[in-house]
């Protein structure tokens, strides 16, 4: 048996910190064939590695570079005629070595990592992977403009498609928008007039099912062969309904109306809008108070009060997460007043003043006395960018959305004057010609951040520091619109805690790779698009859908390989074993077990941001937790382990027998807090 | 809140203007049953000094860390202080040295009983329309530990008011500083002045019985430049300003002596009588 051990500098990444070529020297005298390149992972490092293999007969393959989580797959894929995949294992000696570590710790703990590597693979044996076929299907989760295009794309490439909306009808905020700015002309269309024929097709294509008041429930399976559960909220109404509206008509109730943000009302038995899809009417059972007199008018017999809630199962192949966001309330905000003051509104609800189908049909007036406002002020990033809110993050669109309603209201209705106060005016690319219209058009542009609003005698006065003159300044003003950024949905959080996707700061869904795999979840199978990952644009999002559609298409088009990282019994002796070798006299070596989805990412990523933590940490990584066995902990222990660390998540649960309870910890890891690992690295005793 | 007693924190604002004040924040406590360590050893805080641009970081860090051993040799965990600088100086100086001892302001504890206090009440603040003012130490820096309301719009004594039974007015300068600006008081009375005058002038706006503060430094402020802005500009004002643990003493039943009614400048008197019927 010949093992090959490959050291890759990484550009200087590695070899800055670790002396490699102190490392071949100890492992060629062991009588290893070792061989160091500048990138492995360029197509020369991967000739290299083959023509190593071919020449110098290599069986086994030990790779000694960045995060598996990287490049493991590449290597293992591309290599796989020379060598067997499960006879190439990956060292980390970058993130979680190189990155973390000063130098002769570094040097110290990447020998250990090899050799434990080393005597993994030489208890491996050579394994096929065991291959599935993906069931045909996909679930969208969420119907708003990027869900929609999803599945009308994987619809189109032959794919049976699953869409599950949670409200009463698809369309998600665009259809509230009323108005859309574009990137090309300067000039604003109706958002319902280009949405409303691709929500009938939906409807109607053979191949797309549309669950509406339903939600994600739960997952079992993995990749390729997930079965989803649906619950699907009753709507008391069959598909027998025409939309013909006369119940709405006799319906005695009045509530406030969603689509219009609660500024006008609607019935208890409504359709939320004309072009709504399904285009049946929905019974709010909230508020309605059962008098029946729509049973009366129905004269097809749709209403239907005993409709129960129904438990859907889907066997699907892969996931299309199109949660979108939430606007931000407005009312956290407590110095701007909004729901304190009448004329203090945010974006949305001027968007719904300024549409023809809105509670003033469309004319600007003033909630206070239906006047129409003398001077407008917007006030931008309320919610965004703001600390104290908790918010870092910028928001994207809303300097777009007050541009464009600024400049709607200079065009028609001139008597009105805005100002837009501002942080930073963000117009990237050609949208800066919307930014030149406005200044055109007469939109004032104030920079600084409002501190406060206050009403005197009626008059709103926004308070602010004009900071390119340093002044303080009161603009008194007779409506103020703010506007709010954008949050990630509660369906965004909870689709990613039932399918176990990482988050970012604000609550988003993670992608895999920002640059090169924009649209991948960390789970296989599963991929995200629109404003479910951060905030965007209309365009943004369904490009973004378009792309999703396409992995999801990939993926169900291929053969799905299953469990590459399963782990033997003795591989895993063989790791702990190489790695205790090294052990120093006088060093605590800390073993810590990570999962290969969850916690070795984590401890990536505690990489990635250069956070220092002791050397004597020595991960290993498992496909999960429960591959360790009661054994593998003695062994360690027996080997000179001064303490073991479990990462555990998602409540699994592990059996330590009780005399090991002391030495044997375990942690609740998760990938976004790798901050919190870090401390515990360091703390660990 | 740690269940083990707490290191009550002195105030030299307090002490020096308005002694019974601190008194009013043990009445409470004892009727409360809530438990605390009153030192003779512990030291001023320095922040009149710090925020002042007087006293050097390093010196109050000093000064400070030796509180919080006093604190710790005396088995407390956390350190209550009745006045906003302090609870922003202390809160610096932990955060600082990274200490484990945690920092409330005694509003919270007020805050946190609320229900109970309510529950032994002599009096009643029924019919009493008051406008609140917060602390800027306690607001303005640590502002993520605003937990009632919202860092610029603290609703904490407004909550602790409204459970006492009295109407809370919104008024235009709530966000306004007292005008107290430690450094300004001593460079730029001026400046003091024309901001106590705004926002005087705003609360009077509303016609409050009364102002409820929560600092010894808005205290003073409001409390004696009444007086002298009548002086100065004719405009009369004559509102009582009121510590958040002289009322809630009072209405447990404090005399006006023992909450020291007459340390303060602008008379309290009618409306102590007024509440005590």
């Amino acid at each position: 048996m010949s093992i090959g051990i490959f050291l890759c500098e990484c550009g200087g990444n590695i070899a800055d910190v670790i002396d490699l070529g102190q490392i071949k020297k100890i492992f060629e005298s062991e009588g290893f064939f070792v061989k160091t390149d500048e990138h492995l992972c360029s197509d020369q490092g991967y000739r290299l590695i083959e023509e190593c293999i071919r020449e110098q007969g290599l069986d086994k393959v030990v790779i000694a570079a960045c995060s598996p989580m990287i490049h493991g797959r590449r290597f293992q894929d591309v290599l796989a005629s020379a060598v067997n995949p499960n006879l190439l294992q990956i060292v980390n000696i970058r993130e979680q070595c190189a990155w973390v570590h000063r130098s002769d710790e570094a040097l110290y703990k990447a020998i250990s990592l090899i050799s434990g590597k080393v005597e993994r693979v030489k208890r491996s044996l050579p394994r096929t992977h065991e291959k599935v076929e993906p069931y045909k299907e996909v679930a969208v989760i969420g119907g708003g403009v990027s869900g929609i295009t999803a599945s009308l794309s994987l619809a189109k490439h032959g794919v049976k498609v699953h869409l599950v909306e949670q409200k009463t009808t698809i369309g998600g905020h665009t259809v509230s928008i009323g108005k859309v700015f574009s990137p090309d002309k300067i000039a604003v269309e109706c958002a319902l007039c280009s949405l409303a024929p691709i929500m009938s097709e939906i409807y109607n294509h053979p191949s797309i099912e549309l669950y509406d008041l339903s939600r994600l429930k739960g997952i079992k399976g993995s990749k390729g062969r997930f079965e989803v559960e649906i619950e699907r909220l009753p709507r008391y109404v069959t598909d027998k309904c025409i939309g013909c509206g006369r119940c709405r008509y006799v319906c005695p109730v009045h509530v406030p109306d969603e689509c219009n943000i609660g500024m006008k009302l609607r019935r208890a038995i409504y359709t939320p809008f004309p072009q709504a899809i399904p285009p049946i009417v929905t019974v709010d059972i909230d508020s309605c108070t059962k008098c029946e007199k729509c049973l009366d008018v129905c004269e097809i017999g749709a209403i239907d009060f005993n409709m129960q809630k129904e438990l859907i199962k889907l066997k699907i192949g892969a996931i299309v997460v199109a949660t979108g966001f939430k606007r931000f309330d407005t009312n956290r905000v407590k110095e701007y007043g909004h729901g304190r003051f009448i004329d203090v509104l945010d974006q949305m609800e001027l968007a719904r003043i300024l549409a023809v189908n809105g509670p003033t049909e469309g004319r600007l007036l003033k909630s206070s006395d239906q006047k129409p406002p003398q001077r407008l002020v917007m006030i931008q990033c309320v919610g965004s960018r703001d600390e104290k809110i908790g918010n870092r993050y910028c928001s994207k669109i809303c300097c777009m959305i007050a541009l464009k309603h600024a400049c709607f209201i200079r065009e028609h209705f001139p008597e009105t004057e805005v100002l837009i106060s501002y942080t930073d005016m963000r117009t990237t690319g050609f949208f800066e010609d919307y930014y030149r219209n406005a200044q055109d058009l007469g939109v004032l542009f104030i920079r600084g951040r409002a501190s406060e609003i206050v009403e005197d005698d009626n008059i709103l006065l926004v308070r602010m520091e004009d900071t390119l003159t340093g002044e303080q300044i009161e603009i008194e003003s007779d409506m103020v619109v703010l506007s709010g950024g954008i949050e990630a949905s509660d369906g965004t959080t909870e689709a990613a805690e039932i399918l176990g996707l990482s988050q970012t700061e604000g609550s988003f869904i993670k992608e895999e790779n920002p640059k090169l795999r924009p649209v991948d979840t960390d789970k296989e199978g599963i991929y995200v698009c629109g404003c479910a990952k951060g905030p965007k644009d209309i365009t943004d999002s369904v490009i973004e859908a378009n792309a999703a559609s396409s992995r999801a298409f990939e993926f169900l088009t291929d053969e799905i390989k299953l469990d590459t990282n399963d782990i033997r019994y003795e591989e895993l002796i063989g790791e702990i074993n190489g790695i205790m070798q090294w052990k120093r006299e006088s060093e605590d070596v800390i073993l810590v077990f990570l999962d290969e989805q969850v916690g070795y990412r984590c401890a990536d990523n505690i990489g990635a941001k250069r956070l220092e933590y002791p050397a004597n940490i020595r991960i290993i990584m498992v496909p999960t937790i429960r591959t360790i066995t009661e054994k593998h902990l003695r062994y360690a222990l027996h080997k000179g382990a001064k303490l073991i660390l479990l990462g555990l998540h998602n409540s699994t649960e592990v059996e330590i027998p009780e005399d090991l309870k002391n030495k044997v910890l375990t942690y609740p890891v998760y990938t976004p807090y790798f901050k919190r690992l870090k401390e515990v690295f360091e703390k660990i005793e | 809140m740690s269940e083990k007693r707490h290191y009550l924190f002195k105030s030299c604002v307090l002490g020096a203007y308005y002694p019974k004040v601190e008194e009013c924040l043990r009445i409470v406590f004892d009727r409360l049953g809530i438990r605390y360590f009153d030192d003779p050893n512990q030291s001023s805080c320095t922040g009149h000094g710090y925020h002042s641009g007087i006293y050097p970081f390093k010196s109050t860090l000093e000064v400070n860390r030796r509180n919080f051993s006093l604190a710790r040799d005396a088995g407390c965990d956390d350190i209550v202080t009745s006045c906003a600088t302090s609870y922003a100086t202390l809160k610096e100086v932990k955060n600082f040295l990274g200490d484990s001892i945690e920092v409330f302001h005694g509003s919270d504890v007020i805050h946190k009983n609320r229900d109970r206090i309510r529950g032994r009440l002599e009096h009643s603040l029924e019919g009493v329309r008051l406008v609140t003012h917060h602390g800027c130490h306690y607001a303005k820096i640590f502002y993520k530990d605003v937990k009632v309301g919202a860092p610029e719009h603290p609703m904490l004594l407004d909550e602790i008011a409204a459970s006492l039974g009295a109407e809370v007015l919104e008024y235009k300068e709530r966000g306004l500083c007292c005008g107290m600006g430690f450094r300004h008081l001593l460079l730029d009375q001026e400046y003091c002045k024309k901001i106590a005058e705004r926002k005087l002038t705003s609360m009077k706006k509303v016609k409050p019985d009364l102002i409820l503060v929560h600092c010894p430094g808005c205290l003073l402020t409001l409390d004696y430049f009444q007086a002298i802005l009548e002086k100065e500009t004719g405009v009369e004002f004559k509102i009582p300003v009121m510590h958040y643990a002289e009322l809630t003493a009072l209405l447990l039943g404090a005399s006006p002596t023992e909450i020291g009614a007459a340390a303060h400048h602008t008379k309290i008197d009618r409306l102590i009588e007024r509440i005590k019927g």
